[in-house]
């Protein structure tokens, strides 16, 4: 097989290899398969965690002689196994396939990318077992110890070593919208990280920082590689281009100049300076930008292929959480409004919101482009379409429970909470059936964890029969798939469309 | 209070802006957003043309008759 990338420079036009495909995909195959397995083994992790951290709500007593089984130390567990060990890694997978199949090159770095995973996980035992040992930091989304991060941060700059020599041999000259999502993620995520864990802030200065920096991580680390794979599979799987691409340019762009300003809403009503709220207020509003251009863009992708949802599970997990994306972020420019913060600040309504966030758009999107990327790396296929449908539905499900009933018993909850007649104790216990929700639906997601995790088992070890079709999930009718073309024209290659636009 | 914390944040959120305001104006100085209809295209190919399935990996190879060989 010839190699795809040759060239030392970026080239016009991709290889002439009719399957470079397969040698693209090829090159990633140890990199990709070690990230999204990682990342699974600390989504189970991170799942037992937290639903023993929800079922102290329904059983305060449980499990509290040992220090390291308390809610203090076991929710924080919970979120930094969920943030840097599932979501994190399995971002960097995806979004590692992604980059090498949209620069049409192979992988460099290879190595880099192995001895990145490595360290990703020793960092990431270090810091669990460090907040369960009780040495927490204390900042929210930053609890790991700072030993932890000693190899996180390396494991992070070797992606970035990685993705800047595959860039560099590109074989493209166009630069697909998801590059440069991918592409600013892997700049801004390290540049954050280690902005925040400089030894210089301390008292209101150090949790305003936090705050910056806990909202950028979702909205400038954790969404570009979900929005990339959105712009990339929903296409790819409807086999039509994106409905506007000059849209997806200007979402990109105002996401960049907009986003980084928005996270210190988080502190309204805080001790932090009133101008810095209201900077942060305005940006927030201001990210409406983006999030409707993104959602008119996919949503007019793919009307006319909803029948499409029947069948593709990629499909089905990725409008999932390209539609949870619209819907959390149009939910975060609201309540960063000072009157709508008075009533949902330190409720469960927060809760709700970020699980809306980092689990039905940015987990579920990765659940569909993992069901994507797999077959292609371990040229094996899915065992079993029953699993991947369980899967879908306890975690559809349960995600949706759970944003709904924390969502109304948050805001149940902040009206108490600012009624002076209503005591404490009262809106504890008014709180208690929704949290019950909250642990039932905790449970039908971390079962659909360990379906998915069995399923991603059988997969990479190619166990049992190769299948001799697609996973579906029914038979798919003839003629499904053979929709027309972009915008309704009639199918059309990519060289047929640039011939038509230069003529 | 100090307020070196807020500077350096300050200087993260304008040296940011800065920077992606740069990349804008390089990107569209050199060509980037030419012709931005048929960069929407450029996920399809003679392989997997628009219009045609793509969530098939392993449907038969029917063009060199390797019923083994992945699709695309």
């Amino acid at each position: 097989m010839p190699d795809v990338a040759s060239s030392s420079s970026a080239s016009a036009s991709p290889p002439p290899e009719e399957s470079w495909r397969r040698v693209v995909d090829a090159s990633t195959r140890r990199p990709v398969v070690a990230f999204i397995v990682s990342a699974t083994v600390w989504l189970l992790i991170g799942s037992l965690l937290a639903l023993i951290a929800s079922f102290k709500f329904q059983f305060p007593d449980w499990w509290t002689q040992q220090a390291w089984l308390t809610f203090g130390r076991i929710r924080p567990a919970h979120l930094n196994t969920v943030i840097y060990g599932w979501i994190s890694m399995a971002g960097v997978g995806v979004g590692t396939w992604l980059w090498a199949r949209l620069l049409k090159t192979e992988l460099r770095g290879r190595g880099l990318l192995l001895l990145s995973v490595a360290l990703w996980n020793v960092g990431m035992v270090v810091g669990t077992i460090g907040i369960l040992a009780g040495y927490s930091r204390s900042i929210e989304w930053v609890e790991m110890p700072y030993a932890a991060f000693a190899f996180i941060v390396p494991a992070l700059l070797l992606v970035v070593a990685s993705f800047v020599q595959t860039l560099r041999k590109r074989h493209v000259q166009h630069l697909y919208i998801s590059v440069w999502y991918l592409g600013a993620a892997i700049l801004w995520g390290p540049f954050l990280l280690i902005a925040f864990l400089l030894p210089i802030y301390s008292g209101v200065p150090e949790a305003t920082a936090n705050w910056w920096y806990a909202h950028n991580i979702l909205g400038l680390w954790i969404t570009p590689p979900g929005l990339a794979a959105a712009y990339y599979f929903i296409p790819k799987v409807i086999g039509r281009p994106v409905y506007s691409y000059h849209l997806s340019y200007l979402g990109f762009w105002t996401l960049a100049l907009f986003y980084n300003w928005a996270g210190v809403h988080h502190l309204v009503g805080g001790p932090v300076p009133q101008w810095l709220e209201t900077v942060s207020i305005t940006f927030s509003a201001m990210m409406i930008i983006p999030v409707i251009v993104v959602a008119v863009n996919h949503h007019m992708t793919i009307i006319g292929h909803f029948t499409k949802l029947k069948y593709s599970p990629t499909l089905r997990f990725v409008v999932f959480g390209a539609m949870s994306y619209t819907t959390v972020s149009l939910q975060g420019s609201l309540q960063s409004f000072r009157y709508w913060q008075e009533v949902t600040h330190f409720t469960h309504y927060t809760i709700a919101h970020s699980h809306l966030g980092v689990y039905a758009f940015a987990t579920m999107i990765a659940f569909g482009s993992i069901y994507y990327i797999m077959p292609r790396v371990t040229k094996w296929e899915w065992g079993s379409p029953r699993l991947v449908s369980l899967h879908f539905w306890t975690t559809g499900l349960g995600v949706g429970a759970y944003f709904t009933a924390l969502t109304i018993g948050g805001v149940l909850q902040g009206l108490q909470l600012l009624d002076p007649d209503v005591a404490f104790l009262t809106v504890v216990e008014n709180t208690k059936p929704w949290l019950v929700v909250r642990s039932v639906s905790g449970t039908l997601m971390t079962i659909g964890h360990f379906v998915f995790a069995y399923l991603l088992y059988r997969i990479v070890t190619q166990s049992g029969t190769r299948p001799e079709g697609p996973t579906y999930f029914y038979p798919v009718p003839e003629g499904t798939f053979e929709a027309a073309g972009g915008n309704g024209q009639p199918a059309g290659t990519a060289r047929e469309v640039e011939a038509e636009s230069d003529r | 209070m100090t307020y070196l914390p807020l500077l350096a944040v300050l200087l993260v959120l304008v040296i940011g802006a800065a920077t992606t305001l740069t990349v804008l104006f390089y990107a569209g100085s050199h060509g980037y957003f030419r012709n931005l209809k048929s960069g929407a295209y450029v996920i399809f190919d003679e392989d997997e043309p628009v219009g045609e399935p793509q969530d098939q990996f392993f449907r038969e190879a029917e063009s060199d008759g390797d019923s083994s060989a992945p699709a695309a």
